[in-house]
């Protein structure tokens, strides 16, 4: 689930503002860590199920976990979750997109 | 072997135990410590104050908010809501918005609920006490309200409808034009403890049981998964706030009208752009308010931070990309429902948080349909060029014409709706059958045991109902102390 998260914070700071700033990704993805383990308590299972769901679409696409892939292919996954007929897709990468552009914008105007 | 109360540094009985530290909790034991009687406080988070994190920041999110922020009333509108989880409460992450409730309020809850002894007669001494407590006042100068707020005053005066500022728990000192927030953590805290009451945070109750002539109220200190304690009482105060006081009466077993009737006001957002510079980082929250179509439907400007407004912008990609740039021409507004569906508060075991339900009104929908469309025509009037709204699938709206659509593409199913004002969930009132605390708080068939939070309001008060809240609370302490 770490390697997961970690990647998809990573395609989604990327797909946002180009280059890689490790430092911010490394804030963004252990504050998405603690806002996962923050969840409502029977929510645990619940996103962990549909995280698994989006890895499973990187399996299905591309033959790899998502954490494998190329930063355009993760992009290509993000997008395709972002997107998705199924509503609990669109709400777990909203979470994790959400929450690493917060990191980010609020990075900025604690500057 | 469960803990007692020497453990936490308090005794393992006491006359009073009040159960959360916010609004009501607060100045309950101030009242009850300034009488004399012996009280303890229970608080599930941390005692922080103010200065702790930057207002409406990731740091304050992280400390002050339950379950960091991410808690959502599921249903087929989910509205996402926020609860304080810190000393001092919700009036810690709030922002210090006052109203007193309006007179058909109370006389709605007078004649449907049989609420005795509320008459604005009746409540005007408390209003005016806690006033002075927190210091309620309105901005020194007009020009020193927001751009963003002033924005909305000039886009309402141009539409022919009122607009006016609210009035907030705010000290303004002669040498500080800025004025400080005002919240628990600063009056009625301190005052609790300065007449002895003994505050014990980061303590979670899990329920109260009856055992002879007193409660207990059981516990555990320091996370879930640390050694359960107990504390009996003769008196217990819940004032957990409208989710976690349903949750802990219903997992105490008691649950008659308990968490079935839980009120919102839900709520719709846009950002607005401006061609020019209207927010900065000590914008705050504006309180400008526009009630012309009151009590259904009012306006207010949101916080306009940074990373809320990015938040807000999640659907509008390039604006997203580019918002380095344009975040200074950009304020966050939103439209306000008078919340007329209900909700409940599930306890699920062996879960320790509460599942929260909530489904909206048809009415509520389509006073969110014509909120969100007066307001965005409100903010096109106030000069606004591009209009984003928070909801699933939007266009952005530049025009008139764009406007008139939303009446087309707006279903409150994919509007991402939220609130901070949940109340209603153990109204209060002499009609037994829908009420499930007498009209001063005691909880029925219950001796000793008493509410005094949000969750007593019988109904949407249609304003910030903090005031009202505390005007309450002041008033039943007071009864329970005659």
């Amino acid at each position: 689930m770490s390697t997961f998260v970690r990647s998809v914070v990573r395609a989604v700071l990327a797909d946002a503002d180009g280059p890689a700033d490790e430092a911010l990704e490394t804030e963004a993805y252990l504050f998405v860590e603690r806002q996962l383990s923050r969840l409502p308590d029977f929510l645990h299972a619940p996103i962990r199920v549909v995280s698994r769901t989006i890895d499973g679409l990187a399996l299905a696409v591309y033959h790899k976990p998502f954490a494998a892939l190329d930063l355009r292919q993760q992009r290509y996954v993000v997008a395709t979750a972002r997107s998705s007929k199924v509503a609990s897709l669109r709400d777990a990468m909203r979470f994790y997109e959400s929450l690493a552009l917060f990191v980010r914008e609020g990075r900025v105007a604690d500057a | 072997m469960h803990e007692t109360g020497p453990s936490l540094g308090v005794p393992a009985s006491d006359d009073c135990v009040v159960i959360g530290s916010g609004p009501g909790g607060s100045l309950t034991a101030a009242h009850l410590a300034a009488a004399g009687r012996s009280v303890t406080v229970l608080e599930d988070g941390a005692h922080l104050g103010l200065d702790s994190a930057r207002a409406f920041s990731r740091d304050e999110m992280e400390q002050k908010y339950r379950n960091g922020g991410l808690t959502v009333a599921f249903g087929p509108s989910r509205v996402q809501y926020v609860e304080a989880r810190c000393a001092g409460g919700g009036s810690e992450i709030n922002s210090g918005l006052y109203h007193r409730a309006p007179p058909a309020v109370l006389e709605h809850w007078r004649s449907e609920f049989g609420v005795e002894h509320l008459e604005e007669s009746d409540l005007l001494p408390h209003y005016e006490a806690n006033e002075r407590r927190l210091s309620v006042s309105y901005l020194p100068s007009e020009q020193a309200a927001p751009r963003s707020a002033q924005l909305m005053r000039l886009g309402a005066t141009k539409m022919g409808w009122e607009s006016r500022e609210v009035p907030r728990w705010f000290r303004y000192d002669a040498s500080d034009d800025g004025g400080r927030r005002q919240s628990m953590t600063e009056t009625f805290i301190p005052d609790m403890l300065q007449q002895g009451a003994r505050l014990v945070t980061e303590t979670r109750v899990t329920g109260v049981t009856r055992r002879g002539t007193q409660w207990v109220v059981c516990g555990r200190r320091n996370g879930r998964y640390s050694e359960p304690f107990e504390i009996a009482a003769r008196n217990v105060f819940v004032c957990a706030g409208a989710v976690q006081t349903p949750a802990i009466l219903r997992r105490s077993g008691i649950d008659r009208n308990v968490g079935k009737t839980l009120r919102l006001h839900p709520t719709v957002q846009l950002v607005a752009e401006f061609p020019e510079d209207v927010t900065d980082e000590n914008s705050g929250v504006p309180s400008e308010q526009v009630k012309q179509f009151a009590p259904e439907i009012s306006f207010g400007c949101s916080i306009s931070s940074r990373e809320y407004v990015a938040l807000k912008l999640y659907g509008f990609r390039e604006a997203l990309r580019d918002l380095p740039n344009r975040w200074r021409r950009m304020a966050a507004y939103y439209a306000m429902a008078q919340g007329s569906g209900t909700g409940e508060v599930r306890v699920l075991r062996p879960f320790a948080d509460p599942l929260v339900t909530y489904r909206l009104a048809p009415s509520d929908a389509g006073h969110l349909r014509r909120g969100l469309r007066l307001l965005c025509e409100l903010l096109l009037a106030a000069g606004a060029v591009a209009l984003y709204p928070v909801v699933a699938g939007a266009p952005i709206l530049r025009s008139a014409a764009d406007v008139a659509g939303v009446d087309e593409w707006f279903e409150a199913s994919g509007a991402n709706l939220m609130t901070i004002h949940l109340f209603s969930s153990v109204p209060m009132g002499e009609a037994r059958e829908r009420c499930a605390v007498v009209s001063f708080g005691r909880v029925y068939g219950c001796d000793g045991l008493y509410v005094a939070d949000a969750s007593l309001l019988p109904t949407s008060t249609t304003v910030n109902p903090q005031g009202t809240i505390r005007a309450i609370a002041r008033r039943n302490v007071l009864e329970f102390l005659r």
